[in-house]
């Protein structure tokens, strides 16, 4: 496992994302579109003029956030520069 | 198996790989990347929910049974997330080849590329120069390193021709007055005020040593000269100075202060004497004085 020769490792892939808009997806049915400022190894996250979708039975609910922290422990899918299509 | 748990995954790489998660969601996707935490990287990745397409293979059935479904495009996975993964895509990666020549564009032949790369990727070590090529790339610096370097010693070696050129130049109007002694004119280049001195320097060990040089750069600086001559007047200017140490005839002792015993007329001629005897000497000089 130690060489990947994979074309470009994840964590290269949100490296690459540092400073562009990132769209997250948590597990639960929630999303965040947002500035990507940085990670740690855990993939915590900050970022900034951030987006909060919140999916629920009653439809979405849109939250603004100018700057978070946003735990990993709970991100499933990361999406580099996409944001969610105007659903 | 031989086949190691990396390569299990690396055999589908770039294949279109459809991944179902904890939350029961299914994303398929050209299968780009992975790491040791199983993260996933698929590219043009499409995401289904609630009512799984299953075993369908393809999109037939997808409308009914797939009630949700969004592209998400290139997408990273979290490897906590993912439950299973199997193959969507083509399963030969030689399809995917033909494809990915007829068109990227289309998103199943985009499979294709991956097909592409996928079989060097059977190979270990094939797949791993290619990743290794492209930051031995970002080394590429390094070689642009080396031609600085390479270009550096040049640079050196040709500043160090100009460093004698500039003084071949100057040397030319003090040459001239050496010039009538050609033997002092070559020491004289560098002081003319020395050049009576010159002639001791022109000892043979000096001369030898000096000459190889002074020579080459004695043609250019002569043509050099030649050119000049219409300046004479800078010409004119060595002169002067010699004649400011020549008044100084008394000056000569100073010069001399090693040959405080011929103080007298004896130091004047000494420098004269390899050109001529004590009378030519003074004519000499006068005349060089003169020019």
């Amino acid at each position: 496992m130690a060489n990947n020769p994979s074309q470009l490792l994840p964590s290269e892939l949100i490296d690459r994302c540092i400073g562009s808009k990132i769209w997250v997806i948590m597990k639960g049915d929630k999303e965040l579109v947002g500035t990507l400022r940085g990670f740690d190894v855990y993939v915590n996250m900050v970022l900034e003029d951030v987006t909060e979708y919140e999916i629920t039975a009653e439809g979405r609910r849109i939250t603004k956030l100018d700057q978070i922290l946003l735990n990993g422990n709970n991100i499933a899918i990361l999406v580099p520069g996409g944001s969610p299509d105007p659903e | 198996m031989s086949m190691s748990k990396s390569s299990k995954m690396l055999q589908f790489i770039n294949y279109r790989m459809r991944v179902t998660i904890q939350d029961g969601r299914q994303l398929v996707g050209k299968f780009m990347a992975f790491d040791r935490h199983m993260n996933l990287v698929l590219g043009d990745c499409e995401e289904f929910r609630k009512l799984p397409p299953a075993k369908g293979k393809k999109n037939s059935n997808t409308n009914e049974e797939r009630e949700d479904r969004r592209t998400l495009g290139l997408v990273l996975l979290r490897g906590e997330e993912v439950i299973s993964m199997t193959v969507e895509g083509p399963p030969p990666p030689e399809e995917s080849r033909s494809k990915a020549a007829s068109a990227n564009a289309v998103p199943g032949p985009g499979v294709g590329r991956a097909a592409g790369r996928g079989i060097p990727t059977g190979p270990l070590v094939q797949a791993q120069p290619g990743l290794a090529g492209p930051v031995r790339g970002v080394g590429g610096p390094a070689p642009g390193m080396m031609q600085p370097q390479m270009s550096r010693p040049p640079v050196p070696q040709l500043s160090a021709p100009p460093m004698t050129y500039p003084p071949a130049g100057g040397a030319p109007p003090v040459i001239r007055p050496p010039g009538q002694m050609p033997p002092g004119a070559y020491p004289g280049q560098p002081q003319p005020p020395q050049m009576p001195r010159g002639p001791p320097p022109q000892v043979p060990p000096p001369a030898f040593g000096v000459r190889p040089p002074q020579q080459f750069p004695v043609p250019p600086p002569q043509y050099g000269q030649r050119p000049m001559v219409p300046p004479p007047g800078p010409m004119m200017r060595g002169p002067p100075a010699p004649p400011p140490p020549r008044p100084g005839m008394p000056a000569p002792p100073p010069p001399r202060p090693g040959m405080p015993p011929p103080p007298g007329a004896v130091p004047v001629f000494g420098p004269p004497r390899p050109g001529m005897p004590p009378p030519p000497n003074p004519q000499n000089q006068q005349q060089n004085q003169q020019q």
